[in-house]
C-alpha cells in the first residue's frame, strides 16, 4: 500500500519525539511504501534521518521561502480570486458562519491555488482591501489598519502555500498532526476521495494557543490567525476517517472542536526493548537529567528554578540536559545558560547536546526529568521507564497515562513541587528504586513498539487497500469530465 | 509534545511576531493589582491569578490551553470550581475578564535611524571618490582613468549584489551564511590583488601596476560594502580618515610636495584597513548561528541580484558621464573641473539617504493609521512628492551655489553648467531608483535605467564628431531627464501600491 506521511517542523528533518515516531512507523512497516510531504520553512532545510528503504518520495513543501515580487495576475483571475477570497475571509472570522462553509470555501481556494496564481493573488492590493472590508463588517467598532491587514494576508498567503503543493496521490493520507500537515490530506480527500488519518501527539491547536503565548502578534492580526487554525483543525477533524491520539486525554480537544468520537482511537507510543536495556547500577555523581529537544514547550526555565531549589539542599546533585537544540531555538538556549548563570548554576547545570545512543542519556541519570507544560505521550518517560529509570513529570497530556504509579507527576510550571518531587527521589532509595522497577514492568506491558505498529498496520488495512488511490483518480477524472 | 512547528520562524524572522515572555501566574500579593477590580468569589480569584493570560487571550480555547499547561486539569475544574471541564472553566473566565488590552507595537520602525547615522553614509559613499581623484591626478594616464572607471562600475555593482544579499540573510537571521557569503566576496576580490601584486612584482610591467590598484578599488568597494552591512560606519570612516585628510591637503595645495609614492601608500593603507576590518568584523557574526550559504539561499534571490548587479552598474557607468567626456576626444575640461560638476551629487548623498529612509518610514506609518488601501495610496504619493521636491531644493541650492562660487556669478561654463545640471537630474533620477528597487520594482528599474545607459552611450558615439562638447553636454542632460520623466510616472503608479510596501 502507498501511504503518504504528511508531517510539520520534524521528520526527517528535526529529531524529537515524533520524529522519531515517524520513523519506527515507516522501518516498522516495511511491507507498505511512505511518501514523506514534509512542512518546512524553507526548502533549505537538511534531512537529518536516513530515510528507510521503503519511502518512496520525499517532496517538502516550504513555507517561507522568499518569493521575489511576482507579475499582478490577469483582471479575469483578479475577480475571480476576489470573489473565492472574500467568502473564505468571511467564512473563517464570521462565527455565525457554518463550518461546513468553511471547508467548502477552502476546497475553492484549493482548486484555485492549483491552477498556480494563489501566491501571486494574495500578493496584491486586493487582498489585503478584501480583509478591510470583511473585517470592518464584523467589527465595526474596531477597525483594522492596512498594515495589520497587510500583515495578516501576508501570513494567510505563507500558512496556504500548502494548497499550491501537488496534490498528494496515496492509498492512505496520514498526517503526523492537525493543521497545515492536514490542509494537504484534505487537498488529497477533495480531489481523489484519499482516505485521512489523522495522529495527534501533542494537540496542533492547543499548541498553537501555548505558542502566541510566547509570541506577539499585534492584536487583529493574532485574532485572524487563530481563526484561521481553529477553523482549520475544525474541518481537518471533520474530514478524518480515523484520528489516533497517543492518549486519551487529549481526545477532549478532538471532540471540542467536531470530531467524531466515533472515529477516535487512541494508540500509544512504544518503543523497542532491546533498543532501550535496564540500566546496570547508578551514577556515581547523583545526576538529574533531562532528554528532548531544547524548546520553549519543554519549559526548561521551571526545571532549572526547581534544580536551583534541590541544588540548595544537594549540592552535590548535577543537571544534564540531552538533546539538540534547533535552528531558531539559539535565542531559548541562550536565555537558559544567563538563567543558570545568575544562579549560580553555570558548573551543576550542563547542556551535552544531542546524544547517540540516547539510551547513554538514560543509563548517566539517577533520575529522568520531563518539565513540560504541553505533551502528547512523551517518549522521554516511556523511554527512561524502560531503562529502569524513576520519572518526575508534569501533569499535561498523557504523561499520567504513561507513568501510573511508577514516577512522581506534579504540576507544570511549579518549581517548588518539582523540586520536592525530586528531593523525594534522591533522597529516599527505596521509593526510587521501586518506581524504577515499576517502570520498567509498566513500559514492558503497555509501550512497546510491536503493539503501536500493530495497531496502525489493522488500521491501514481496514482504510485502505493497495492501488486504491489510481482508481480513485480515475474515479474523479470520470466525475470532472 | 507534537512536532516543532515551521510557523513562528518565518513570522518572526519577517518582523510580523516577537518573542515574548510567556503569561506568568500571579502570586497571591500581587494578585489585586490585576488591571481591574473583579467581584470576590473563587472564580474571579482564578482570573486574578492567571490574569495576563485572560487579558491576552482572544478567545476562550487560549485560556484553556493556559490553564492546562499551568497544570489545571478536568478533575481539578470539576473539584474546585464546580465546571464540567476546563473549557467550561475557561468559557466562565473569559466572559468575567471585562476588557482586553490591546497588543504592544512588536516591532520598531526599521526605518526610523538617527539623521547622523544618513549623513555619516553619505560621507562614506562620498569620500572614496576625493581618494579617485587624487589617485587619478597622481597617474594621469588617459588609459588608467578608463580602468579605473571600469573597475568602479563594476565595483559598484559587485557591492549593491553583496548588499542586497548580506541583508537578506542577515534579516533571516542566517548570520553563518552570512559570514560565508561576505567572506567569499572578499576572498574573491583579494585574488586579483594579491595574483597582480606578485606579478607587477616579478615582471615591472607597468599595465600591471595599474591593474592592482583597479583591482584594490573593487575590493575596497567590497569592503566598505560588507563594513556598511555590519553597520560599521563609524569604523569605516576611521579608517578612511587619514587617506581623506591627506587627498584633501592635496587638493587644496597644502601638501602639493608631498612624494606621490607616499600618497598613494596612504590611500593603499586605507584599502587594505577597510579589508582587514570587514574580515575581522565578520567574525563574531554568528558563525554558529542559521544555515550553511547554499542551504540559506532558495534560489529565488539569483534573479533578483542579478537586478541589483545590473543597476549598480548602469548608475555608476550613468554618474560617471563627465568623467568619460573627460577621457574622450570631446575636449571637455579635466581633472578638477570634473570633479566639481559631481560635488553637489556627491554632498547630497547623505541628505539622500535621509530622506529615503524618512519617506519609507512614514509610508509604514501610513501604513498603521490608515484604514482604507485608498487613503494609504493618498498619503504614500504625497510623502513621495514632498522627498522628490526636498531632494530636488538641496540638489538645485548646491548647484547654484557650486557655480556662483566657481564663477562668482560672471561667466558661467558652458559645459559645466550642463554637466551639473545633469548630475542633478541624473542624482534626481536615481534617488526615485534607489527607492523603486527598495520597493520590489527589481526589472523594470534595471531595464530603464539600461536603456538609459545604452541611449546616452550611442548618443556619446553619434556626437563623436561634433564641434566642441557643448551637443553630448545637452544630449546627456537630455537623457537624463526623460530618464528622471519615466521614473517620476513609475513611481506615481506603483508607490501607492500597498504591495510595495510588504
Amino acid at each position: 500500500m502507498k501511504i503518504a506521511l504528511l508531517a510539520e517542523g520534524c521528520y526527517p528533518f528535526l529529531t524529537g519525539g515524533v520524529s522519531t515516531w515517524c520513523d519506527q512507523l515507516i522501518r516498522g512497516m516495511p511491507e507498505h511504501t511512505f511518501d514523506i510531504v514534509p512542512i518546512v520553512a524553507t526548502s533549505g532545510d537538511r534531512v537529518v534521518w536516513e530515510l528507510p528503504p521503503n519511502v518512496g518520495e520525499l517532496r517538502p513543501v516550504a513555507l517561507w521561502d522568499w518569493t521575489p515580487s511576482r507579475r499582478r495576475p490577469g483582471p479575469a483571475t483578479r475577480v475571480t480570486f476576489d470573489g473565492l477570497y472574500r467568502s473564505f475571509l468571511r467564512a473563517m472570522l464570521d462565527p455565525a458562519v457554518a463550518q461546513a462553509w468553511f471547508t467548502e470555501s477552502l476546497r475553492q481556494m484549493s482548486e484555485f491555488a492549483q491552477s498556480g496564481n494563489l501566491t501571486a493573488s494574495l500578493h496584491t492590493d486586493d487582498a489585503v482591501d478584501a480583509l478591510v472590508d470583511i473585517w470592518r463588517e464584523l467589527h465595526p467598532a474596531r477597525p483594522l489598519s492596512v498594515r495589520d491587514a497587510a500583515d495578516a494576508t501576508e501570513l494567510i498567503e505563507h500558512f496556504l502555500r500548502p494548497l499550491s503543493a501537488p496534490v498528494v496521490e496515496a492509498d492512505i493520507c496520514h498526517a503526523v498532526s492537525n493543521g497545515l500537515p492536514a490542509l494537504l490530506a484534505l487537498m488529497a480527500k477533495w480531489r481523489f476521495g484519499t482516505p485521512l488519518v489523522m495522529s495527534e501527539h501533542g494537540v496542533y491547536l492547543r499548541e498553537r494557543y501555548l505558542a502566541w503565548q510566547g509570541l506577539r502578534y499585534r492584536w487583529p492580526v493574532k485574532v485572524i490567525m487563530v481563526d484561521f487554525f481553529r477553523r482549520l483543525c475544525q474541518s481537518a477533524y471533520r474530514a478524518s476517517d480515523l484520528i489516533t491520539p497517543v492518549n486519551v486525554y487529549n481526545q477532549r480537544w478532538e471532540m471540542e472542536h467536531g470530531a467524531d468520537p466515533d472515529v477516535i482511537s487512541t494508540a500509544y507510543n512504544g518503543v523497542s526493548a532491546q533498543d532501550y536495556p535496564q540500566a546496570i547500577g547508578e551514577p556515581v555523581i547523583p545526576t538529574l537529567g533531562w532528554v528532548g529537544r531544547i524548546d520553549p514547550l519543554k519549559d526548561l526555565e521551571t526545571l532549572i528554578d526547581a534544580f536551583a531549589l534541590l541544588h540548595r539542599k544537594l549540592p552535590t546533585v548535577l543537571l544534564r540536559l540531552f538533546g539538540p537544540t534547533p535552528v531558531g531555538n539559539e535565542w531559548y538556549e541562550a536565555r537558559l545558560r544567563l538563567q543558570a548563570e545568575r544562579l549560580g548554576l553555570a558548573r551543576a547545570v550542563s547542556f551535552e547536546g544531542p546524544v547517540r545512543p540516547v539510551t547513554g542519556a538514560y543509563h548517566a541519570s539517577t533520575v529522568v526529568a520531563l518539565s513540560s507544560i504541553s505533551e502528547g505521550l512523551p517518549y522521554t518517560v516511556v523511554e527512561a521507564m524502560m531503562c529502569g529509570r524513576a520519572t518526575v513529570s508534569t501533569e499535561v497530556g498523557g504523561v499520567p497515562e504513561v507513568v501510573g504509579n511508577a514516577g512522581l507527576v506534579v504540576p507544570p510550571r511549579d518549581a517548588e513541587a518539582f523540586a520536592r518531587a525530586c528531593e523525594q527521589l534522591f533522597t529516599n532509595d527505596t521509593l526510587r528504586h521501586r518506581c524504577a522497577r515499576a517502570g520498567r514492568v509498566r513500559a514492558l506491558e503497555f509501550f512497546q513498539l510491536d503493539r503501536m505498529l500493530g495497531t496502525f498496520r489493522h488500521m491501514y488495512a481496514e482504510l485502505g487497500g493497495p492501488g486504491l488511490w489510481v482508481n480513485r483518480m480515475d474515479l474523479a477524472e470520470v466525475e470532472m469530465a | 509534545m507534537s512536532a516543532p512547528t515551521s510557523l513562528d520562524g518565518g513570522a518572526v524572522s519577517r518582523g510580523l511576531a516577537l518573542h515574548v515572555a510567556p503569561p506568568v501566574r500571579l502570586p497571591a500579593a500581587r494578585r489585586e493589582q490585576a488591571l481591574e477590580r473583579r467581584a470576590a468569589g473563587r472564580l474571579v480569584q482564578l482570573t486574578r491569578e492567571y490574569d495576563q493570560l485572560c487579558t491576552q487571550a482572544v478567545d476562550s480555547y487560549e485560556i484553556a490551553a493556559g490553564l492546562e499547561a499551568f497544570g489545571v486539569s478536568d478533575r481539578r475544574a470539576r473539584a474546585e470550581y464546580g465546571v464540567a471541564s476546563v473549557f467550561e472553566l475557561a468559557e466562565q473566565m473569559y466572559d468575567l475578564v471585562p476588557e482586553r488590552p490591546a497588543a504592544v507595537e512588536p516591532v520598531a520602525d526599521p526605518w526610523v535611524r538617527h539623521p547622523a547615522r544618513h549623513f555619516l553614509r553619505g560621507l562614506l559613499y562620498g569620500l572614496p571618490g576625493l581618494l579617485l581623484v587624487v589617485a587619478l591626478r597622481i597617474i594621469q594616464v588617459r588609459l588608467s582613468v578608463t580602468v579605473l572607471l571600469a573597475a568602479t562600475v563594476a565595483a559598484c555593482a559587485l557591492g549593491q549584489v553583496v548588499s542586497f544579499l548580506g541583508h537578506v540573510l542577515l534579516g533571516r537571521g542566517e548570520g553563518r551564511a552570512a559570514t560565508s557569503l561576505m567572506r567569499a566576496a572578499l576572498l574573491t576580490g583579494a585574488a586579483p590583488v594579491a595574483a597582480l601584486s606578485v606579478a607587477a612584482l616579478i615582471t615591472h610591467v607597468p599595465t600591471l601596476r595599474l591593474g592592482v590598484l583597479a583591482a584594490a578599488q573593487v575590493e575596497y568597494l567590497l569592503a566598505a560594502t560588507v563594513l556598511m552591512v555590519l553597520n560599521a560606519d563609524v569604523l569605516l570612516l576611521a579608517i578612511l580618515t587619514p587617506g581623506v585628510a591627506l587627498s584633501g591637503l592635496v587638493l587644496g595645495g597644502v601638501a602639493a610636495d608631498v612624494p606621490a609614492k607616499v600618497v598613494l601608500g596612504t590611500l593603499g593603507l586605507s584599502l587594505l584597513g577597510a579589508v582587514v576590518a570587514a574580515w575581522l568584523r565578520l567574525r563574531p557574526v554568528g558563525v554558529t548561528s542559521g544555515r550553511r550559504l547554499r542551504d540559506a539561499l532558495s534560489g529565488a534571490e539569483l534573479p533578483v541580484s542579478a537586478c541589483f548587479l545590473g543597476y549598480g552598474g548602469f548608475s555608476a557607468a550613468l554618474l560617471s558621464f563627465a568623467i568619460v567626456d573627460a577621457v574622450t576626444a570631446s575636449g571637455s575640461p579635466t581633472g578638477p573641473t570634473v570633479a566639481f560638476s559631481m560635488l553637489p551629487l556627491i554632498a547630497s548623498l547623505g541628505c539622500a539617504d535621509w530622506l529615503q529612509y524618512r519617506l519609507r518610514s512614514r509610508a509604514a506609518k501610513a501604513m498603521r493609521n490608515s484604514a482604507s488601501i485608498a487613503g494609504f495610496a493618498r498619503r504614500a504619493r504625497i510623502e513621495l512628492l514632498l522627498a522628490l521636491v526636498g531632494y530636488a531644493g538641496i540638489l538645485v541650492v548646491l548647484s547654484t551655489a557650486l557655480l556662483g562660487w566657481l564663477t562668482g556669478w560672471q561667466h558661467l561654463d558652458q559645459v559645466l553648467t550642463l554637466d551639473t545640471a545633469g548630475y542633478t537630474v541624473l542624482g534626481l533620477g536615481l534617488f526615485l531608483g534607489t527607492i523603486l528597487m527598495s520597493c520590489g520594482l527589481h526589472a523594470i528599474i534595471v531595464a530603464v535605467t539600461g536603456t538609459a545607459l545604452a541611449v546616452d552611450a550611442a548618443l556619446r558615439w553619434l556626437l563623436s564628431g561634433a564641434n566642441g562638447p557643448v551637443p553630448l553636454a545637452l544630449a546627456h542632460l537630455a537623457v537624463f531627464s526623460v530618464l528622471l520623466a519615466v521614473l517620476v510616472a513609475v513611481s506615481a503608479a506603483q508607490f501607492g501600491r500597498l504591495s510595495r510596501h510588504r
